[in-house]
């Protein structure tokens, strides 16, 4: 019975101690982890390396919230307790404060900038001031007078921030309760009150950023090739993506080099863009009025095209890449010169290239054309004639179109490296007569808010899609303009121009699904549905990332061309994924694609109905010729890579002083020694301390 | 054979023998200590300067420091 009861005791302790016992993890207790970190990363090139750099195991730095320029004298020279992390507010994230902070960095940990919910008044723009200027047309060879913007300084607010290596981590935060924590800490425990010190325990932050690559490509890329060991480690890869291009008239694809007597007006635009973090790139103006434009264009030369064909063939191409040294636009040509594209530059007749067209400030485009080729009298004769297009294409709507009126060298266009091949007529549309009119070039501010997308308070996300804002309108007028100029370039007669005109509906439905939300009813409908997971609720991304990984913008583009050019046959869906029209066909697949697409659910049911779209959108691959040729210093063509991590975190706590550390641990190590003593000298002396407690064995009576 | 029948001067010669090998051993461990220290600070210390040749050298490269 006595055993029983203690069985019956030991499981009611046990039950007692589950139940009461919750789980408490010490680190929980010490630690707030960061839960939106946005880090800036090392990208390299030829001969730089750009970015920031954690130590291996994280920066920890003593929290300071910069209050104003004369505070850094706290960072850099007076404060006791160095290194410490500087929050800055987004109106300190100037290029004087970060060459401060960069100059004096042995002081300090790391920098995370507070990101306003609202642009910010003033302009900012973290991209150099003259964007790609060694890889353009203009080099010291071609004029010395237009080389690095002697005559046009492009982004005059460019401060060069992304180009500058840091030694020490730079993080974004947004401006949101996590933030809130981080000032309450900082004003808690490390405030300086009137000069004193701050008292230990203060609030650190550690970030962790560690990059892998180092020094340059050629570095890099030799490190990628060398290791020994079961598990090759890649250190870094090359930036890239694909180019999307169609045609007006379908080209057998199957046959590249020179197609005979085809002669091709070339309509580019440019897709990506960048900011001074990593994967945020709204490009707005940069990119997407630009690119938005042009498939606008697209689509209001559908039908005209179809019915009454114009001598040439416009070829629509979306560069990716031509943020870093014209990545897109190099291959292109590199390709065309070596017969690996479906034309080539003697098919080439003309360029027009529309470039950031969304801040028109008083309804006027400017059309900007290299001074130098225009040397050539023939070049010349054939810019007049693409001038006068132009015109006739603008007469009896809003928008009218002028050139800058003096010699001005191109902006940073797509065009100039087809002019590095050869002297080509083309045009570069703009809403600029000489530097930018974005005061945000490359910046994460170069957003919807940026180009004045507004929508009235009360409508749903189904309900924005459909509403035409006022930037949706103005860039209709753009695209209309775009697409009449492009069917008189062609060689199509001037009576069809009034029945092109480009539909406002399409522009809004792409402006709210770039720059507001790409998850939305239309973009779902034209996609096919292993890619619906693509799709997010957030704006697009437009950063170019590393070739291996095709981004989301590219497959937007894509399959937004293929609907707005693209005819539906009635064709079954195995067929269509085959790439054929019936069982027989093997010939469509080289002139046409064919994409099964989603679609729409009809309003019984909740499947939805797919359908085919025959298109001749097609990908051409972006990478830089450099990374095929392996000339990893080379001066023609773009060298960017990107470097490779392992964890990208931060987290706050509480750090005491240096000597309290210092004490715990010699404490510590005191205590281990005296007990060794204790232990040794009780040992020896266990005979002497410890009696047995009964008479001696050898007594005899 | 048996060390134990062996006469006392030929255990001596045989020692002194033994030695020698003993004495040259010690002679290696102090060369080959004085050139490997060598060798590897100057690997350590120029490695990264040597940019091709030191990568070409080395077994494991340490990520993201030149």
């Amino acid at each position: 019975m006595e055993l029983q009861s203690n069985k019956w005791m030991v499981n009611l302790l046990v039950c007692c101690f589950f139940i009461g016992v919750s789980c408490n993890s010490v680190e929980k207790k010490i630690y707030i982890h960061l839960n939106y970190t946005v880090p800036c990363v090392r990208l390299l090139n030829a001969t730089h390396q750009i970015g920031c750099q954690s130590a291996l195991s994280g920066d920890v730095g003593v929290l300071h919230v910069l209050e104003s320029e004369e505070n850094l004298d706290w960072v850099l020279r007076t404060g006791r307790n160095p290194p410490y992390l500087v929050i800055l507010e987004y109106p300190l994230f100037t290029r004087s404060v970060m060459m401060k902070l960069k100059n004096g960095s042995s002081r300090v940990a790391g920098v995370a900038v507070v990101a306003p919910n609202t642009n910010p008044p003033e302009g900012f723009s973290p991209h150099t001031s003259c964007p790609n200027e060694n890889t353009g047309v203009y080099t010291d060879a071609y004029d010395p007078a237009l080389a690095h913007c002697n005559m046009t300084v492009w982004n005059p607010l460019g401060n060069g921030l992304s180009y500058e290596e840091y030694d020490f981590p730079i993080f974004s935060l947004k401006d949101d309760d996590d933030t809130r924590v981080i000032r309450q800490c900082y004003l808690d425990h490390n405030r300086a009150v009137n000069g004193s010190t701050p008292q230990y325990p203060l609030c650190a932050m550690q970030l962790y950023s560690h990059m892998s690559a180092v020094t340059d490509t050629a570095t890099c890329m030799r490190r990628n090739d060398l290791n020994f060991s079961i598990s090759p480690e890649m250190v870094c890869d090359p930036l890239g993506d694909y180019n999307v291009w169609a045609s007006t008239r379908p080209f057998n694809n199957t046959v590249k080099g020179h197609k005979m007597w085809e002669s091709v007006v070339i309509a580019a635009a440019r897709l990506d863009s960048r900011s001074f973090f990593f994967d945020i790139a709204p490009g707005a103006e940069s990119g997407v009025s630009g690119f938005v434009t042009l498939l606008a264009a697209a689509h209001a030369l559908k039908n005209v095209t179809q019915e009454a064909p114009p001598n040439r063939t416009i070829l629509y191409t979306f560069f990716q890449g031509e943020t870093f040294d014209y990545i897109g636009s190099s291959r292109l040509v590199y390709d065309m010169q070596n017969n690996q594209f479906t034309v080539d530059l003697d098919n080439v007749h003309s360029v027009v290239e529309v470039g950031q067209v969304g801040l028109r400030a008083d309804s006027k485009l400017w059309l900007h054309s290299d001074p130098v080729s225009r040397k050539n009298s023939s070049v010349n004769e054939e810019m007049m004639k693409l001038i006068n297009n132009f015109q006739s294409a603008a007469a009896g709507g809003n928008v009218s179109v002028e050139e800058p009126g003096f010699s001005q060298p191109l902006p940073p266009s797509s065009f100039q490296r087809f002019l590095r091949a050869r002297p080509i007529p083309g045009v570069v549309i703009e809403d600029h007569r000489s530097a930018f009119t974005n005061r945000f070039y490359e910046s994460m501010y170069d957003n919807a808010e940026y180009l004045n997308i507004s929508y009235p308070s009360n409508l749903t996300a189904e309900e924005q899609l459909e509403f035409v804002t006022d930037t949706a309108k103005a860039l209709t007028e753009v695209a209309t303009l775009v697409a009449r100029a492009l069917y008189m370039q062609a060689g199509g007669a001037e009576s069809q121009l009034s029945s092109i005109k480009a539909d406002p509906q399409i522009v809004t439905g792409m402006l709210y699904g770039f720059l507001v939300r790409s998850n939305n009813s239309w973009f779902q409908q034209i996609v096919p549905s292993d890619l619906m997971s693509h799709l997010a609720d957030r704006p697009t991304n437009f950063y170019v990332g590393v070739h291996q990984q095709s981004s989301e913008p590219t497959l937007l583009v894509q399959y937004l061309l293929a609907n707005l050019t693209g005819n539906t046959p009635n064709i079954t869906q195995n067929d269509c994924q085959n790439q054929r029209e019936d069982e027989k066909d093997t010939e469509s697949k080289h002139m046409y694609t064919y994409m099964w697409v989603q679609g729409t659910a009809p309003p019984n049911s909740t499947k939805r109905e797919g359908f085919c779209v025959r298109s001749t959108v097609r990908l051409s691959k972006a990478l830089s010729p450099a990374f095929d040729l392996r000339e990893f210093t080379s001066k023609e063509y773009s060298t960017w890579t990107e470097s490779r991590w392992k964890t990208i975190k931060g987290r706050i706590f509480l750090v005491a002083s240096h000597e309290l550390e210092m004490l715990t641990l010699g404490v510590g190590v005191g205590i281990l020694i005296s007990s060794l003593l204790i232990t040794y000298i009780v040992s020896s002396k266990a005979d002497m301390l410890f009696s047995a407690g009964r008479e001696p064995a050898t007594a005899t009576y | 054979m048996n060390l134990e029948r062996l006469p006392n001067e030929e255990k001596l010669s045989l020692c002194r023998k033994y030695y020698l090998d003993v004495k040259r051993s010690a002679l290696g461990l102090l060369l080959w200590t004085a050139v490997l220290t060598t060798w590897i600070t100057i690997f350590q210390h120029f490695r990264a300067e040597w940019g091709e040749v030191g990568d070409y050298l080395s077994f494991t490269i340490p990520l993201g420091i030149p």
